[in-house]
């Protein structure tokens, strides 16, 4: 059983601070992403668990003893890197044995481990291939098998999949997620792909400029942001601005409209300015017959652009609300097109209001 | 019926294959222009002046072949002359090389200040090209037998003559060591630095201290390297000629090259050729040698 707790982390670089008191606790076998863009400080936050980094202040407690005073090489963790850093003079055998070798295991018991790792992997057949014989995919493979080899107490990913092209990056973490679940190894993974970090991870911290916007799991982040940051970064977001008029009633005045907000959350006083968050899948269209206006709840919106992506369609609209994205069926979307005129309903249940 | 077929491009497959082609074998006709330079300077450089040197090693004055200067290199004083230019060449290569190694990694070492760093490297660029006469100079007025620091260590009851002298060959040695090891110094940085930071965290993370890291690891990588710009010392000894007049070696083939052509009582060109071959074979073996170590040493490269 391993738990890892980082606690008030700060560091700066210069005048640039990359953590900012960042607290985060990663239970027992728990996969956790930290997800962000470049430069929230996400890898700053890893490399200091692995011991790489020093933090100005603050302490990493596994299993709540503090690590920072040990160096890289006694902290037990294993790491795969975002670049590929299979050892390029050793084949993929002696790359999985090699954290065995300095623990001094023998010849057989070192065979037999980075046998199993690899076949775990899928690469039993590419034992004896050298780092350059392997593609990005079986080289990050291989990094995983080395790294699981010391039966370590934390797994630390950091962006391991961002070098793949999209196809094995996706068949990857699939793989990365089983293994870590047949372990049961307590994981931080570092991402700045957000369908990467919902789609495998026990929870989710989002960060920016050095601190955690919000960890909760992936449907909590994605369906209930609590920040305009997470609003806008995971996933796509409407944005709505209003101003409310009843605190009691949830009722928020967009433009013309007014909008009935039963979000849990809202806490807000009449008068004050608030951005609504909706989701592309909340809205939805009907088609209007010429000169047909809209049914009661729902308002007219024009088509401004079609995408295509796959098995939705998302379709701009340009409406009293401003310019919205709504994403419909594909097939209901091959009736649409530029100017057409539609009525538009907004599931008013999935709004989500953040002071602006 | 089918027309024409249609590439990618949305071009007809015929149309494009002629377009490139033509366009790919006009770049071509005249794509060695860009080798020209370097042509050039190899035939100027390297090819006539070895053919010079291998016809004129089997030539007598008159122009008749002759096996005899080839003879002549076999034979007093020749022998020890080769002896002591590669035992000299190979010693200060070895020295140059492994010490060279250790200064430029320690100057790379995170925990040396940063301005250390393009210090070092400038000077090193200067040490390296300072040799001749007043390197010489330099070393006969401090470890001479009339020295400074001999004097000083003679004060201090530690005589180091006769067992060293500079014209021995670890006090030749020593004077070489003074260009051999910035050379190394200014070569070695960049392949030290071609260790990925991944590969040393990656170790570390495993478990590796940094003699494990470079045991198996670090030292395997940059071996290749290493074994070549040894290599390049040894040939870079072999032909110093000025440090070697000016401190008064003797027994050097460079020495006995410019006494059999500069015009005094021992004038033979001929023989001189003959010598000049004979480096050409040590410089030829040489390389061959690094060339089976470095197949054994990166196998990992293929």
């Amino acid at each position: 059983m391993t738990t890892v707790a980082l606690r008030g982390i700060s560091r700066r670089f210069g005048s640039v601070s990359a953590l900012d008191h960042l607290d985060l606790e990663v239970g027992d076998a728990e996969f956790v992403s930290l997800l962000g863009p470049s430069g929230c400080g996400k890898t700053t936050a890893l490399r200091i668990v692995a011991g790489f980094e020093w933090p100005d202040s603050g302490e990493v407690l596994v299993d709540g003893q503090d690590v920072l005073g040990k160096p890289a090489n006694k902290r037990n963790m294993g790491m795969v890197f975002q670049a590929y850093s299979l050892f390029p003079n050793l084949t993929a055998q002696q790359n999985v044995e090699f954290g065995l070798r300095v623990r001094k295991q023998n010849r057989e018991t070192r065979a037999k481990r980075a046998q199993e790792l690899l076949d775990l992997v899928g690469l039993a057949t590419a034992m004896e291939r050298y780092p350059r014989q392997l593609s990005g995919g079986q080289q990050q493979r291989v990094a995983l098998a080395r790294s699981l080899a010391i039966e370590p107490s934390v797994l630390l990913l950091d962006e391991p999949l961002s070098a793949l092209d999209a196809k094995v990056r996706v068949q990857l973490r699939e793989e990365v997620r089983r293994i870590q679940s047949e372990l049961g190894i307590t994981t931080l993974y570092v991402t700045h792909d957000q369908e990467e970090a919902l789609s495998i991870s026990d929870r989710v911290a989002v960060m920016s400029a050095g601190r955690v916007e919000q960890f909760g799991t992936p449907a909590e982040i994605y369906s209930g942001p609590r920040t305009a940051f997470v609003a806008n970064f995971v996933g796509t977001m409407n944005k709505l601005e209003g101003k409310v008029v009843s605190r009691e009633d949830r009722v928020v005045r967009c433009g013309p409209i007014l909008l009935s907000v039963p979000d849990p959350t809202f806490n807000h006083q009449a008068g004050e300015t608030v951005e609504l968050f909706l989701r592309p899948e909340d809205i939805s269209l009907e088609l209007l017959s010429k000169g047909e206006t809209p049914p009661s709840g729902l308002f007219e919106g024009r088509v401004t652009s079609l995408t295509f992506l796959g098995p939705v369609t998302r379709v701009g609209l340009a409406t009293d609300l401003g310019l919205l994205l709504a994403d419909v069926s594909s097939a209901v979307a091959l009736n649409l097109a530029a100017d057409t005129v539609v009525a538009v309903k907004l599931d008013s249940t999935s709004l989500r209001s953040i002071t602006a | 019926m089918v027309v024409a077929e249609f590439s990618e491009t949305g071009l007809p497959q015929d149309v494009i294959v002629g377009d490139v082609t033509r366009k790919r074998s006009h770049t071509r006709r005249w794509a060695f222009l860009g080798m020209l330079p370097f042509v050039a300077f190899i035939t100027m450089f390297l090819l006539i002046p070895t053919g010079e040197i291998i016809v004129g090693a089997f030539r007598t004055v008159n122009g008749a072949f002759t096996l005899s200067n080839i003879d002549d290199i076999f034979h007093a004083p020749y022998p020890a002359a080769f002896e002591f230019s590669v035992e000299l060449s190979a010693l200060s290569a070895l020295i140059g090389g492994i010490f060279g190694f250790l200064l430029a990694n320690a100057i790379l070492h995170h925990g040396v200040p940063r301005w250390i760093r393009p210090a070092y490297i400038s000077f090193s660029g200067m040490a390296a090209n300072f040799a001749g006469v007043p390197l010489a100079f330099a070393y006969g007025a401090t470890l001479g037998s009339l020295g400074v620091i001999t004097v000083l260590l003679k004060h201090l009851g530690l005589n180091i003559y006769p067992a060293f002298s500079l014209q021995g060959l670890f006090g030749a040695a020593l004077v070489y060591a003074y260009f051999q090891f910035p050379l190394m110094i200014l070569l070695m940085v960049p392949v030290i630095e071609g260790l990925r930071t991944e590969w040393r965290e990656s170790a570390s993370n495993l478990g590796a201290g940094a003699f494990t890291f470079w045991r198996h690891i670090g030292l395997p990588i940059i071996t290749p390297s290493l074994l070549g710009l040894m290599v390049l010392l040894f040939g870079n000894a072999l032909s110093a000629y000025a440090t070697a007049e000016a401190l008064g070696i003797s027994n050097l083939v460079t020495i006995d090259i410019a006494q059999l052509v500069d015009g005094n009582m021992t004038l033979n060109p001929q023989a001189a050729y003959a010598l000049a071959l004979g480096m050409i074979v040590i410089i030829i073996v040489t390389i061959t040698i690094y060339s089976l170590l470095q197949r054994r040493t990166s196998r990992w490269l293929r």
